[in-house]
């Protein structure tokens, strides 16, 4: 394992996979969680996932140019401002509900 | 000055936020007036920019149909914050909680609309992202601005949840697409796409669809709608229903015609079909609402069906059909928002029962509720119907009968339930202690300007002839 | 100009009545009467205007036309044209506004200003209708009709309004958009052939259609006037909406909504697709016959006065889709004088079972009876009225009837003899109301104050018409000849139209 390992460069296929991976178990995670922060959690990974695979493109596809590992930061940046939002949504509903578990969200509907 | 009625938007933002730090707690109603004003000098400068170019090296572009979206996007922001002061200040007979920090609120609102108006002028994945995400985060902050109420919190909760999956989408969709031609330009991208059709570009393209969908409240991507619209503050439910809904819009512009435009003739079937189902399950549910934000919220979702028909064909007519009726829809659902609005301040109610016996204590009020709601379900003169008119003869121009024949069969169970709401105003007595609702002037200028338009704007449809005028050649840059 | 005047004076005054109707209900009447007297004169003098009518006989385009451009980009017009069809239409309409805003002025007590907003914008949505020329035009004020007598109907309706008031709603509006399907497929076919896109009902006029699609837009708009007429299968609506309505609006749809259904099947289904509507000619009348006999058996069975004279609209307007359909000079002209004289009469019937409504507060048959003894004015005039509706010769009914039946018997000899039945059994339903609600026992003791003076002026002024028509029908069929022989000319020249193009094309595309 290990000699192949050192032996062979992962090449576009396998970081893609990985991208693809990533994104899925985020997907998965997404809609299984009942926790508010893992379903936020969940997005982090999907979206992490896209600005991997944006500066994986970048390297492969167009080694010379930076847009895709500009639009990696700028997909962290977003995500980052993402999480702070939401976070800070979930913490007033915590204080208030004493719960952030999403099969309890039920007052609306009513 | 290309970019003058974006950079006022976030300069008023930015001085909104600087001046409420010297404002004693008396005189921060200021601070409304100050939107107010930026937003009127945003509006003046996008009036009066006649000139179309690019910015940034061609990544800020202003065209005819830009320029459209400014000025709609501007215009439902004026409203809202007119609609938002009377709450914000307190100025209402119903105490509404923890709906304090004013200047946050009109600073985020308009960080909001800075965001909607970059994302139509974009041709950049990069400025296009975060663009999107500039008019979906703070949205999410405004949603859940009633700290102190659950309800509030549970919409902004289930916001962030459905929009960062949908953004996550959008994003990896993006990716692949950038991968597929290595180009970052949206037009680049159009271009070079035709040569790269694969699985990886139809998983873009699934991509893409749904997060759009999701953004503009397609069936089956519309989940997030009727809960966020139900729990959010009046006047941001106001805002989402059509600033969002103008910014989904937008960003199915630039998706559908920009990047897949050379699919788009043959995928109208699939666009029909989004079409028809959106309209028809948005009407069926709206029939059995009880609480009028949750009603809207369906309405909301049946009227974006009608405006996909917009894009069957593709041709200019649809375009400008599209513009005319987002304007009219704006001005038409902002009519009923400002009459919902302004009785939740008063009473404090939202139930759609609650409404019995409007005409007879406010008969003016209930008379342009009224119009309001016909106009929505296009009965003509109106503009409602002069707008849906428009975009059926899209659809029937492009030969799908049949989904005008279901637009039309929609169009008469949206009458029927929209039909609720007015017979609850004109046909139920009213209590017996019920008398004259009060109604500040704001309130009662805005709903008369609104309802002016909401006529005037059917009877006289000149609007859509420069509309038309003005996109004629739009299109056909793009689907060359 | 005068054209858009007709409809913009019942449009004002309706606004008018509602500012003021909260303060000054009296006024509010006064002011809907007046708007009515006003269109009346003005319709009047344009009927009298001997010139124009010399020049529309001689082959003018209409008598009066306003055309403005009103969104050019897409072909629309603001087009009002008058001719004589429309103008005797209108006529009837400003007349009958009269009457029931006269009918309604005791009747009508709570939010007067708004009951007489809604009646005066359902009025110009009818004259609107009879004037538009242009579909887009057209289809606007097919709608405006709606909404204003939904309210009526279902404010000022009896005990099951809500029902009878959406299923109204429901019928008229659904059947209206298939029209606009219709008429959008038209415009595109139409626009696709010529290169002209318009809605203008002249440029229309002649288009070439493949049998095919021509046969699918026929249906989508007579699906519209058949619902409004109301022919057989969908009268379904009439019955309650008309017995739920208030007296004036039973008035305005008996005599005048109906008459759309009937107008749109004479100015736009035939000349629009003559050899559709000719192809379609056997279903159609059979669907009359059905309505003339359906309606008057149902008339039978039913024990609400009201409904009764609703059931015996269903069979009256029979007769106009007979004529029309008949489609020869003698069924027509009975058609159109059958629609006026229905309107009159039956109006008149409904204003009569109002006026014992609110006599006694029932409108059931069986609780009747009698009634001659105590108020002879409206026995007599009852008896008028019945008299009118099984067509007793000297009656503008007779006249009426009689020649659908003249001219539809040329066009189709069996179903006229089975319509023909339709008048016997009308003569029997006449009599059984007069017989069960004026003669035999009083059954009720309810008081019963015979008709006033303001009563009297409106039925004498509904028989003075219907006397006159029944012994001068003259001017009617002059006033209504050069019209409905140029639609005949549209309808032979499209129908040479399509067999030659059919003929090039070897059957065309549908």
């Amino acid at each position: 394992m290990i000699p192949f390992l050192a032996s062979h460069t992962p090449g576009i296929t396998e970081w893609l996979i990985l991208t693809a991976v990533l994104f899925a178990v985020g997907l998965c995670g997404l809609l299984t969680r009942r926790n508010a922060v893992g379903i936020l959690m969940a997005a982090e990974l999907m979206l992490n996932a896209s600005a991997m695979s944006f500066v994986v493109f970048n390297r492969f596809r167009s080694p010379g140019e930076v847009d895709g590992q500009v639009m990696a930061i700028f997909v962290i940046a977003v995500a980052a401002a993402e999480v702070v939002v939401g976070m800070a949504i979930f913490v007033a509903m915590f204080r208030y509900r004493a719960t952030i578990d999403v099969t309890q969200m039920n007052y609306l509907r009513k | 000055m290309l970019m003058l009625p974006e950079l006022l938007v976030v300069a008023t933002a930015l001085v909104v936020l600087v001046i409420d730090l010297f404002l004693s707690e008396r005189t921060r109603w200021l601070t409304g007036l100050i939107t107010l004003l930026g937003l009127l000098a945003a509006m003046a400068a996008a009036c009066t920019n006649t000139m179309h170019g690019a910015l940034l090296g061609g990544r800020f572009v202003v065209d005819a149909v830009a320029w459209w979206f400014d000025i709609l996007l501007i215009l439902a922001a004026f409203v809202t914050v007119i609609l938002s002061m009377d709450v914000l200040n307190g100025n209402t007979r119903v105490r509404m909680r923890g709906l304090g920090a004013r200047a946050e609120y009109y600073c985020v609102l308009l960080f909001t609309l800075a965001g909607m108006m970059f994302l139509i002028s974009s041709r950049d994945l990069i400025t296009f992202y975060v663009s999107l995400e500039l008019a979906t985060i703070p949205m999410f902050a405004l949603a859940a601005w009633r700290r102190d109420d659950a309800r509030s919190g549970e919409a902004g909760l289930k916001y962030v949840i459905l929009a960062a999956l949908s953004s996550s989408l959008i994003v990896y969709g993006m990716a692949l697409l950038y991968g597929l031609t290595g180009q970052t330009n949206l037009d680049a991208i159009g271009r070079i796409l035709p040569n790269h059709v694969g699985p990886a570009f139809w998983f873009a393209v699934a991509m893409l669809v749904a997060g759009a969908g999701s953004k503009f409240t397609v069936v089956p991507f519309h989940f997030w709608a009727a809960d966020v619209y139900q729990g959010a503050p009046t006047p941001i439910t106001a805002y989402l229903s059509v600033a969002s809904k103008c910014v989904g819009l937008a960003f199915m512009f630039q998706v559908l015609f920009r990047i897949f435009g050379g699919w788009l003739h043959d995928g109208s079937l699939l666009v029909s079909i989004f079409a028809a189902t959106t309209m028809t399950l948005g009407n069926t549910v709206a029939i059995v609402q009880h609480n009028i934000k949750r009603f809207m919220a369906f309405s909301a979702v049946s009227q974006a069906g009608y405006f996909l028909l917009g894009f069957l064909g593709p041709n200019e007519a649809g375009v400008a059909a599209m513009l005319f009726y987002m304007l009219v829809y704006i001005v038409t659902n902002l009519g009923v928002f400002t009459c919902i609005i302004w009785y939740q301040n008063e009473t404090g109610r939202e139930e759609i029962e609650d409404y019995r016996g409007l005409s007879q204590t406010n008969p003016i009020m209930a008379l342009m509720m009224m119009v309001s709601l016909f106009s929505l379900a296009g009965i003509p003169p109106l503009s409602g119907f002069v707008g849906k008119f428009f975009l059926f003869s899209i659809a029937s121009s492009a030969g799908y009968h049949w989904l005008v024949a279901l637009a039309a069969v929609n169009s008469t169970v949206s009458l029927y339930y929209y039909l609720r709401v007015i017979r609850q105003m004109y046909i139920e007595p009213p209590d017996a202690d019920a008398r004259r609702i009060p109604i500040t002037k704001k309130l009662a200028v805005t709903e008369a300007f609104l309802f002016a338009g909401v006529v005037i704007l059917g009877i006289v449809p000149t609007l859509y002839e420069s509309i038309h005028a003005d996109t004629a050649t739009w299109l056909a840059t793009l689907l060359r | 100009m005068m054209l858009i005047c007709i409809v913009l004076i019942p449009l004002l005054a309706g606004v008018i009545a509602w500012a003021i109707g909260r303060q000054n209900p009296g006024a509010a009447r006064w002011v809907c009467l007046l708007a009515c007297a006003i269109d009346l004169v003005i319709l009047l003098t344009l009927w009298n205007n001997q010139a124009a009518m010399a020049a529309f006989a001689a082959g003018g385009p209409w008598l009066m036309q306003v055309n403005v451009p009103w969104v050019p980009a897409l072909g629309i017009s603001f087009h009002l044209a008058l001719d004589g069809l429309s103008l005797l239409m209108l006529i009837l309409s400003a007349f009958l506004g009269i009457v029931s805003v006269g009918c309604s002025w005791t009747e009508i007590k709570e939010r007067v200003g708004f009951f007489h907003f809604n009646l005066m914008w359902v009025l110009a949505g009818i004259m609107g209708v009879f004037l538009a020329m242009d579909l887009f035009l057209f289809y606007c004020f097919w709608e405006l009709m709606l909404v204003p007598m939904y309210f009526l109907i279902v404010i000022w309706g009896h005990e099951n309004r809500i029902y009878a008031a959406v299923k109204f709603f429901i019928f008229t509006q659904f059947s209206g958009l298939l029209m606009l399907l219709a008429i959008l497929a038209l415009y595109f076919l139409h626009g696709h052939a010529t290169g002209t896109y318009t809605f203008d009902y002249d440029l229309l006029l002649g288009t070439k259609l493949g049998s095919g699609a021509a046969k699918w837009i026929m249906l989508g708009f007579f699906a519209a006037f058949a619902v409004k007429l109301p022919a057989f299968p969908v009268h379904n609506w009439l019955p309650d909406a008309h017995t739920e309505a208030p007296t004036a609006g039973s008035v305005i749809l008996a005599g005048l909504l109906l008459k759309t259904g009937a107008y749109g099947l004479m100015r736009f289904v035939v000349p629009l697709f003559p050899q559709a509507a000719i192809d379609f000619t056997p279903v159609a009348m059979t669907l009359a016959v059905i309505g003339i006999i359906y309606g008057a058996v149902l008339s039978f069975a039913q024990t609400d006065l009201k409904r009764l004279v609703a059931y015996s609209s269903v069979s009256h307007m029979g007769f106009v889709l007979l004529g029309v359909f008949a489609w020869n000079r003698i069924a027509l002209q009975g058609a159109v004088m059958q629609m006026i004289c229905h309107g009159l009469g039956t109006g008149a019937l409904f204003m009569m079972v109002g006026a014992i409504q609110e006599r006694i507060h029932t409108r059931n048959i069986e609780k009747m009876g009698g009634f001659w003894e105590v108020a002879p004015r409206m026995g007599a005039i009852a008896m008028f009225f019945a008299m009118a509706s099984l067509g007793l010769p000297g009656i503008g009914n007779f006249i009426a009837e009689f020649l659908v039946l003249l001219g539809s018997y040329q066009a189709n000899a069996t179903m006229t003899s089975i319509a023909s039945l339709g008048l016997v059994l009308g003569s029997i339903y006449s009599l059984w109301i007069v017989q069960r609600v004026f003669h035999g026992a009083r059954e009720n003791q309810a008081k019963l104050p015979d008709f006033a003076r303001r009563e009297i002026a409106l039925f004498a002024s509904l028989i003075i018409a219907l006397v006159g028509l029944g012994f001068f029908p003259q001017p009617i069929f002059k006033t209504a000849d050069p019209a409905l022989s140029k639609l005949q000319q549209l309808a032979v020249a499209g129908q040479g139209a399509v067999q030659v193009s059919e003929a090039k094309h070897s059957g065309g595309n549908s």
